[in-house]
């Protein structure tokens, strides 16, 4: 105690002289100091290009050839020392100078070790200790690229995660397959969790209304996200059970850190426009075309009625109107995001606020949004903290229909050049996309909070428990207004609304085994959760409403409103799981884990599934043998393998049941009320179940200026559910069954490469590839016909999931103009006929993947990234209306290549005509051959983000401590055989099924938009 | 750091908390957290336990019949569709498959329209097989429903053979595939029967519902109903003998009478015409929705995409005087090569819909007591129907053959939109015009059957299509 005391009155008289001396040393003389050392690496070798700064002054430098350094100019007092280089552990030491001083600092710089930390379910490891695949994306990698929605910015970001984003309409989402599609009628979606609550995810709340699907997904603030986890493979999701099998996509949002406030402000504006469009007729070459279809056809004069109920003379006289023109423009996006971070070790806070307004290329569709966060951490006590994380958003879409409803869409397809501004909208066969855009105002209103409390009791050492209660509500109004124009009656406003509940709280408890001799590391984690969502829905309509739709719901006195409510929607789980992690000399590591899951979904046969996983992984680079010869090439390697069996219970709530319709439907005939049966009773449903073998290596060549992870799995997914089709007439058309086999097959590499780094210009390359074989085993006696999806996808055993199934298409005969098919056999056919449909192709890539390129030079920086996809098929659903038969359709300025005089041999298209028959078709929907059939490989410029940071010293004390500018450019190039206007590209789907086998499909769907904006961000 | 006074208390302490956490979700109780059955709804178990419960499940059994894809509108506008009344100008998609007798399996028209009188059909076998186990049902509810359940399935089966086989006589035995025949509740995929077997279910449903059902039934079916759509079937077979006596009877012992205005039928006012309706009790309980959408034509300048023919049109105005061709027809574009014929039938916001009525059990009885030789109640009928349209009555003493084009030609006009026009012509072809075309194509050629639908055959996969082309 005693000698603790003087000790300290030493040290104080010292550095009292000290200050005295150095404050007359600097009065006396302005002698300035000279700090200078060598910096080596752990194997003593001198490092070249390291940054020497002296924090707090804008003094520093470069280590020279010799790993040498030298700042002169130092003013005397004390200082830190800072030496950082890639991939090493930042060095610092405080060193005090006097006048005229040539101190000396040597350094030995130490490399970094891969820990980064991994958020995984229910806890967090070391990136060195995984045993199975995870791929981490960081906010900064999130936030390049402009976008309103996270789930479009993690393209090309992962290797094995393939990510398509749907169209170019605001706030699209996108559809993210995790190493192939294993699911069919069921969702397939990877599961979605946001601060440790499985969120709302189901993107056909609203169907597809409209054209396209709603996104759950954009209301989330992605400026609010700190990582992106992605769980890939069993090892890794099996902890998430009976909803891993698709992978999970873990969002972890910021949290506030020890220090003053910290402010973060940023601004963005930008403009978008379309990626690409064609070009179509104008109203003098439709009618020239439609004149000779109706010649070709053995007509004679004119036809005496045109689409719109039009002659030709009235046709002329109208001229052209250009619809794309008029549904698209620039439009114009705008985005604000303020945030603030502090923290005592008792409280630490982080708040944001944002307000986004995006609007997309077509005229009268934009996205706003508003948010709002805190995320606070409170030391209770030493041993008790209580974390809470509260979110809201406000988004409003002002939508127009897409596709087949309106806008881009339609002046696509049936808005004919001779229209105009004036004809009508409706059953007469005629669109007019500014009838429905005007005529119609349609909002989609989403309210929702994410909240989530967590509290952490360490009772002793080695013990943790934490309890979690989260909360998810979203409150969904899709709203029309429609005109009386459009109605011809009475105004009348509509309203889909949906409520959606989410609620989960768990109880986990980890206890590490520290009584084990040293090089043994044990814990275990054991947990209980429950799940439950409720979703009301419904739909209102108002007659002769007050324009007022969107403030109330007060109609008129004489309005006629009518609602009806949709049967609640419900599920429940209730789980258990543990996890034991076991490592021996931190280079021997397993980790096994098990999940128990009992769900509302299936009956009693099969109410609860068992979803374990075991994964090793050996750190080679830890043995000796190793870091005698090895080290100085590979200083890390560490190989892995796992197993595990993952689930999917994404099917409507009800499937189990056996009902009839309760009286109060709200049906009636003969003033009485009815009742009738809804479905059979399914008690043998269960999950999905994939089983997972992953294995692979991760490595770190020359001091980790190279990293990288290679992956090989297999996934066999089995007991797929199908919604399998009953014989109609039975009095049913499905039901579901457990009757499928998918195997999904891939390898992946993801590799980071410091190429060039040197203190003043640095570039970085990052580049994952992967590939993935898809196969469908089996599906029982199932015809393909019976497992469909949107442009003539289906499901054939023995074919990935999603094949192109049509008849094909040889040639046009040079005597005739006809279509030439080929029939099952390949033999020539002018006959279009259902039972020569084969596979023709699949949608599924043979690999994808990303690649990007960051630099950095003196205050600038650059990430310049590539998007890629090898391999698949693409179909346009409407280019064979477009192209096909001369109908109510219009016709893309490039159909001149086709047949018009006999004995024309190579015509790109048949001959013209009116009658579907000449093509050997019933129906000219139907003409779905390999015509419209293309290769759907495309490389894309996805983003170009050039920044400049300013020097900011603190020596002026600028309320600025960052500035950063920047410009970015999104889809600014893309190379591709597609002649459609974006080989990128998901329609709008009604259902999971449609989603799972029909992503490289298109019909009218708006291509994705090309931005550039402007940025800036300050932190002060 | 801790409390290291007492780590065994603070142990005890954590294994306290986690054991009442878990009880916490213990007390939930797994097994009723997961039990969520849909609400709304009542397990199939407890659904048919009463009389009430009969009854409602028979309501819903009319429902189908005139939901709009079936009666209430589809399966007559496509039928019609495939006849000869209908304008093919500006036709596309599924409608076109249809007036160009070229449908394929994938056509959305044809999943609804097979579908529909399926799901009746399975509700009425539902109800059959199901009634015994009702405890207070009286037998006078069960032999009521029994009739009706059988009434409505012989519709189903009648409707669905007519679109998607040859007609009956088509073969002497009438050996040509139909449609499978559905006389239990069970999901097991069953072959086509023959048009022969299917004839002969529908008859003998119908025998057994005609006399048990009461003469008035609140708006449900009767006696006449049934003896009346005996009349059509047995007309539909060319059995005439059967066909004039069934007419014969509703019209005499029915105690129906024609309305004074050709449309009375459809103005939604009460009326002694029509035998049996599909009622409609206001806009969202409508029978007539998909009838007012195909042919509504309140609005010249969006006409509705059902549009007649010129020679229909022409036809049907030929005699100046007829109240049919001056009230049922209006025209869009007048005078323009672009010129439509449109139906006014449709036009009230919402309508019941006769699916029987004595005008056409009078023109089944002229026409069978034509080929039958009875030409005084022949010309008697034809001129009731004539009459109250305004036209004049035939030239007295016309012979059989004179009569029955006469006749025919009634028939059309007055029943145009209706959904007759396809199985006169077919049921035409079959018995004495076998050169008949139907716009252009022989009316038995493969593709007057309509293909059936691919949802069909992805759960029945052995089930033998149809032939294609024309």
């Amino acid at each position: 105690m005693q000698m603790r005391t003087f000790t300290l009155k030493i040290t104080r008289i010292l550095s009292l002289m000290l200050l005295v001396f150095a404050a007359g040393a600097g009065s006396l003389a302005a002698q300035n100091a000279t700090i200078s050392g060598i910096v080596f690496d752990e194997n003593d070798a001198p490092m070249v290009g390291a940054t020497v700064v002296l924090e707090g002054t804008t003094l520093g430098g470069f280590t020279d050839e010799a790993g040498k350094y030298s700042i002169s100019g130092v003013k005397p007092g004390q200082y830190t020392v800072s030496v950082s280089f890639v991939s090493y552990d930042k060095f610092q030491q405080v060193v005090a100078v006097t006048a005229g001083e040539k101190a000396m600092v040597d350094v030995k710089m130490k490399l970094k070790v891969l820990d980064d930390v991994i958020i995984v379910g229910y806890g967090t490891e070391r990136k060195r200790d995984m045993t199975g695949s995870v791929s981490k994306i960081t906010s900064r990698e999130l936030n390049d690229v402009p976008g309103a929605s996270f789930d479009a910015t993690l393209q090309g970001k992962a290797a094995g995660v393939q990510v398509i984003q749907g169209s170019g309409i605001a706030g699209a989402g996108a559809k993210i397959t995790v190493r192939g599609s294993g699911s069919v009628s069921a969702g397939g979606d990877p599961l979605y969790v946001i601060d440790g609550i499985p969120i709302t995810q189901d993107p056909f709340l609203s169907g597809d209304r409209g054209g396209q699907n709603n996104n759950p997904l954009s209301s989330i603030n992605p400026a609010d996200i700190e990582s992106i986890e992605i769980l890939k493979d069993a090892a890794a999701a099996a902890i998430y059970g009976s909803r891993g099998a698709n992978g999970v996509i873990l969002v972890t949002t910021k949290r506030g850190k020890t220090g003053k406030p910290v402010f973060n402000l940023s601004a963005r504006t930008g403009i978008s426009r379309p990626a690409k469009l064609l070009k179509f007729v104008n109203t003098d070459q439709w009618l020239q075309m439609y004149q000779e279809a109706w010649e070709n056809d053995g007509n004679v004069g004119q036809p005496s009625i045109l689409p719109g109920g039009y002659t030709v003379d009235s046709a002329r006289a109208n001229g052209t109107t250009d619809w794309q023109d008029l549904t698209t423009g620039t439009g114009v996006k705008q985005e604000y995001n303020l945030s603030m971070s502090q923290g005592t070790e008792k409280l630490k806070t982080y708040a944001d606020v944002s307000m986004m307004n995006n609007q997309s290329y077509l005229i009268g569709n934009s996205y706003r949004r508003y948010t709002g966060r805190v995320n606070l951490d409170w030391n209770i006590l030493k041993n008790l903290k209580l974390g809470v994380s509260a979110s809201g958003a406000y988004g409003r879409n002002n939508k127009i229909g897409q596709a087949w409803d309106g806008s881009l869409g339609m002046a696509q397809s049936n808005a004919l050049p001779y229209f105009n501004e004036q004809t009508s909208n409706s059953a007469f066969g005629g669109g007019n996309p500014i009838n429905r855009r005007t005529q119609i105002d349609w909002r989609t209103i989403e309210k929702r909070t994410i909240n989530t409390m967590n509290l952490q009791y360490n009772p002793f050492k080695n013990l943790t428990l934490n309890a979690n209660g989260s909360l998810d509500f979203m409150d969904l109004g899709d709203f029309y207004l429609e005109d009386s124009l459009w109605t011809n009656n009475k105004i009348i406003g509509k309203d889909w609304y949906n409520k959606i509940l989410n609620w989960n709280s768990n109880a986990t408890a980890k206890y590490d085994f520290n009584m084990l001799p040293k090089n043994h590391k044990l814990s275990a984690m054991g947990g209980v959760e429950a799940q439950k969502m409720v979703r009301k829905s419904g739909y209102m309509e108002v007659s002769d409403v007050n324009k007022q739709l969107y403030l109330d719901w007060q109609g008129t006195e004489d309005s006629d409103t009518i609602e009806t409510s949709y049967p609640l929607d419900s599920w429940s789980f209730v789980s258990t799981f543990g996890r034991i992690n076991y490592q021996l000399n931190d280079k021997y590591i397993i980790k096994a884990s098990l999940r128990v899951d009992g769900s509302s979904k299936f009956g009693k046969n099969n109410r609860y599934g068992y979803f374990p996983a075991v994964g090793a992984a050996w750190v080679m680079s830890e043995e000796g043998f190793w870091k005698n010869h090895l080290t100085k090439a590979v200083n890390f390697f560490k190989l892995k393998a796992s197993f595990g069996v993952t689930g999917n219970a994404d099917i409507p709530s009800f499937l189990r049941f056996g009902t009839f319709s309760g009286s109060n439907n709200n049906i009636q005939y003969n003033n009485d009320s009815i009742i009738f049966p809804i479905r059979l009773e399914n008690p043998n449903l269960k999950w999905e179940t994939t089983q997972t073998m992953d294995a692979g290596f991760e490595f770190g060549l020359l001091k980790d200026r190279i990293t990288g992870e290679f992956a090989v799995y297999n996934k066999e997914s089995r007991n797929v559910l199908l919604r399998t089709s009953s014989p109609t007439s039975s009095g049913f058309k499905e039901y579901w069954q457990n009757i499928g086999h998918i195997r999904n097959r891939g390898i992946e590499l993801g590799i980071t490469t410091f190429n060039i780094n040197t203190a003043a210009f640095k570039w970085k390359t990052t580049l994952n590839i992967a590939r993935n074989r898809n196969l469908v085993v089996d599906v029982g006696t199932t015809p393909p016909d019976a497992l469909q999806g949107s442009g003539d996808t289906r499901v054939v055993a023995g074919y990935p999931v999603g094949v192109n199934y049509l008849v094909r298409f040889s040639h046009v005969d040079p005597a005739t103009g006809k279509p030439v098919y080929l029939d099952k056999n390949g033999n020539e056919t002018f006959e279009w006929r259902t039972e020569n449909r084969v596979v023709v192709g699949n949608v599924q890539p043979a690999a994808q993947g990303g690649l990007r390129n960051t630099f950095e030079w003196k205050g600038f920086d650059l990430s310049v990234l590539w998007t890629f996809t090898l391999g698949g098929k693409i179909y346009d659903d409407a280019a064979k209306r477009q192209y096909g038969v001369v109908s109510n359709w219009t016709m893309p300025n490039g159909l001149i290549d086709h047949w018009t005089t006999p004995g024309q041999v190579g015509a790109q298209y048949p001959r013209l005509t009116l009658d579907p028959a000449t093509y050997g078709l019933d129906n000219e929907w139907n003409n779905n051959s390999t015509l419209w059939l293309y290769d759907a490989s495309y490389a894309r410029l996805k983003n170009v983000n050039l920044g400049y940071n300013f020097k900011i010293t603190q020596e002026k004390k600028w309320w600025i401590q960052k500035l950063r500018v920047y410009a970015s450019g999104t889809n600014l190039w893309t190379i591709t055989k597609y002649p459609g206007s974006d080989p990128e590209i998901v329609r709008d789907q009604n259902g999971p099924q449609g989603r799972n086998i029909s992503p490289n499909v298109t019909y009218l769907t708006p291509p994705q938009e090309r931005t550039f904006s402007l940025g800036v961000d300050v932190q002060f | 750091m801790y409390n290291s006074n007492s780590p065994k208390k603070m142990k005890k302490l954590s294994i306290y908390f986690l054991l009442s956490l878990m009880i916490l979700f213990g007390a939930t109780s797994c097994k009723k957290f997961l039990e969520i059955p849909p609400q709304g709804e009542v397990p199939t178990e407890d659904a048919l336990t009463t009389s009430r419960d009969v009854q409602l499940l028979l309501n819903s059994c009319y429902d189908v019949l005139r939901s709009a894809k079936f009666l209430g509108g589809k399966i007559r506008n496509l039928s019609d569709l495939m006849g000869d009344d209908r304008d093919g100008r500006s036709l596309s998609g599924n409608w076109l498959s249809y007036y160009a007798h070229n449908t394929g399996i994938f056509n959305q028209e044809t999943r609804d329209m097979w579908s529909e009188p399926y799901i009746m059909i399975y509700r009425c076998n539902v109800l059959l097989e199901n009634m015994d186990l009702v405890k207070d049902l009286s037998a006078e509810q069960k032999a009521r429903t029994t009739a009706e359940a059988k009434f409505l399935r012989a519709i189903g089966h009648f409707e669905l053979v007519r679109m998607f086989g040859q007609p009956y006589g088509y073969t002497a035995d009438n050996s040509h595939l139909g449609i499978p025949l559905r006389i239990e509740a069970s999901q097991v995929p069953l072959p086509r029967a023959t048009v022969g077997e299917v004839y002969a279910q529908v008859l003998a449903d119908l025998e057994d519902a005609k006399n048990v059902l009461p003469g008035s039934n609140g708006g449900y079916a009767t006696s006449w109903a049934v003896k009346a759509y005996l009349a059509r079937v047995h007309f539909q077979m060319n059995d005439f003998q059967a066909a004039f006596d069934y007419s014969n009877e509703v019209i005499n012992g029915g105690g129906f009478t024609l309305d004074t205005t050709v449309m009375g039928r459809f103005t939604g006012t009460p009326n002694n015409e029509n035998i049996f309706n599909l009622i409609s009790t206001g806009q969202l309980n409508n029978s007539g929705a998909d009838l007012g959408s195909t042919y509504r034509s309140t609005n010249l300048s969006n006409p509705p995409a059902g549009r007649m023919s010129n020679e229909l049109y022409l036809t049907a105005t030929a005699d100046s005087n007829d109240q049919r061709g001056k009230l049922f027809y209006v025209l869009a574009n007048a005078g323009q090569s672009s010129e439509l014929v449109l139906l006014t039938r449709y036009n009230e916001n919402w309508f019941t819909v006769p699916l029987l009525h004595l005008a056409e059990m009078l023109l089944i009885r002229a026409e069978s007591a034509a080929e039958l030789g009875n030409l005084a109640v022949a010309e008697a009928d034809v001129n009731a129907i004539r009459n109250r349209a305004g036209v004049a009555d035939v030239t007295p003493g016309l012979d059989a053959a004179s009569l029955k084009v006469l006749i025919r030609l009634e028939r059309r006009l007055e029943m145009v939109g209706e959904g007759y026009r396809f199985h006169d012509l077919r049921r035409q072809g079959v018995h004495d015009s076998p050169t008949l075309l139907i716009n252009g194509s022989p009316w038995d050629c493969n593709g007057m059957n309509v293909q059936l639908p691919d949802e069909e055959r992805s759960g029945n996969p052995s089930i033998v299509l149809n032939p294609e082309g024309c």
